[in-house]
């Protein structure tokens, strides 16, 4: 059985990352990589776009996770929410967004929820000029348009 | 950038460090995020945040709420979503629909993240902490502020004729002891659940649909609130 195999992860910036099968194909895209080109797990697999940093943050999420999986007794139910807890918690701004972009592209749907649920959260109970703020995003709105969706609301800000 | 470089230490090796930081330096676009993880942010907030959101730039207020994508494919027709479906089963990512008029199970297959309970007409569940509803009539799935109730049936009332799902009211039942039953309601414009006790003799028969009579809603032999 080749699942007890380790895979080597290659990032875009040349960041090479040995990891057991079990923590890769916590990515759907990789996991569809390995069943239908054996020779991807001999091999090196790159993955396109996503740098060092973001992937080692990634593998350390799906390791937890493949762990817990494996083995309920030694990492809880409860131990898993406080590590994803703390996991999201750590990020910065700009590791969200990358790292976003990276789960939804390697199709890792349990971090994928997770960090749209932090997104979420960071924009509960705000002012859209709050959640501007927060984000960096710039108000392309005219005044007009403004007015006009602020008449439309029906929830009061 | 500066909080960047604690995070940095986690990778296993920094011979590449200056490359990482060409990386950081990068603007991250958060209005030119995917229109996929903008709809799945979206499912993540309800009521007024919705709104919040939605006012914060243009490629944010061109986000399209998730649509229910069944399977096997509903007929193209306008009277299979004119008609409630029930739900029958409600694990968060396995729910079921039996639609009445086509005498059929239909699986949602995509667009309800992990951890949704959906709760529509006739569900008891015990998890309160994560309401959503599907607006049979606009074909979304609604997220709503969670009540310190435990319901035993919700109704969903649509005020409009055009079957928004923004114009819209929920009714939350819970049957609690000593005669008296527990209405919970939001409405569009809410973002809390205003709490009625009624007391009556009666338990309330929530295995019919209330009727919205002149401003009232008449459940079966209780009439329950103005």
């Amino acid at each position: 059985m080749a699942s007890k195999g380790n895979l080597t992860l290659k990032s875009c910036n040349g960041k090479e990352f040995i990891v057991e099968e079990k923590v890769a194909v916590m990515s759907t895209t990789i996991k569809n990589m390995v069943d239908v080109d054996d020779s991807f797990a001999q091999g090196v697999i790159p993955i396109i776009g996503v740098d060092g940093k973001i992937l080692a943050k990634l593998i350390e999420y799906c390791k937890e996770h493949a762990e817990a999986d494996e083995d309920e007794e030694v990492k809880s139910e409860e131990y898993l929410k406080k590590f994803d807890e703390k996991f999201v918690d750590e990020l910065n701004l700009n590791d969200l967004y990358d790292l976003l972009k990276a789960s939804n592209y390697l199709e890792i749907t349990k971090l994928l929820n997770l960090l749209c649920q932090k997104v979420a959260s960071m924009i509960k109970g705000k002012k859209p000029e709050e959640i501007r703020r927060i984000f960096n995003i710039k108000n392309d709105f005219t005044p007009e348009e403004e007015e006009e969706i602020n008449r439309q609301n029906p929830w009061a800000f | 950038m500066a909080e960047a470089t604690s995070l940095a230490s986690s990778c296993e090796d920094n011979n590449n460090e200056e490359e990482v930081n060409n990386i950081e330096e990068v603007e991250r676009s958060w209005s030119d995020l995917p229109m996929e993880l903008l709809i799945l942010i979206l499912s993540n907030l309800y009521a007024g945040d919705v709104f919040a959101f939605r006012a914060a730039c243009k490629s944010w207020k061109s986000v399209i709420p998730t649509t229910l994508s069944l399977r096997p494919q509903p007929p193209n027709d306008s009277l299979f979503y004119a008609c409630p479906s029930l739900i029958c089963s409600l694990t968060s990512n396995h729910i079921k629909l039996f639609h009445p008029l086509y005498n059929q199970f239909y699986y949602l297959t995509r667009g309800i993240c992990q951890d949704t309970v959906v709760h529509c007409s006739n569900y008891v569940t015990a998890d309160q902490r994560n309401l959503s509803f599907i607006n049979p009539f606009a074909r979304t799935l609604m997220r709503i502020p969670r009540s310190m109730c435990c319901f035993i049936a919700m109704y969903f009332f649509s005020r409009s004729p055009s079957l928004l799902s923004e114009y819209c009211t929920i009714i939350g039942i819970s049957d609690e002891r000593y005669n008296a039953g527990v209405i919970s309601i939001i409405k569009c414009g809410e973002d809390k659940w205003s709490t009625h006790r009624c007391p009556t003799k009666c338990s309330f028969r929530v295995s019919c649909s209330p009727i919205l009579f002149r401003g009232m809603y008449y459940f079966f032999d209780v009439p329950a609130f103005k």
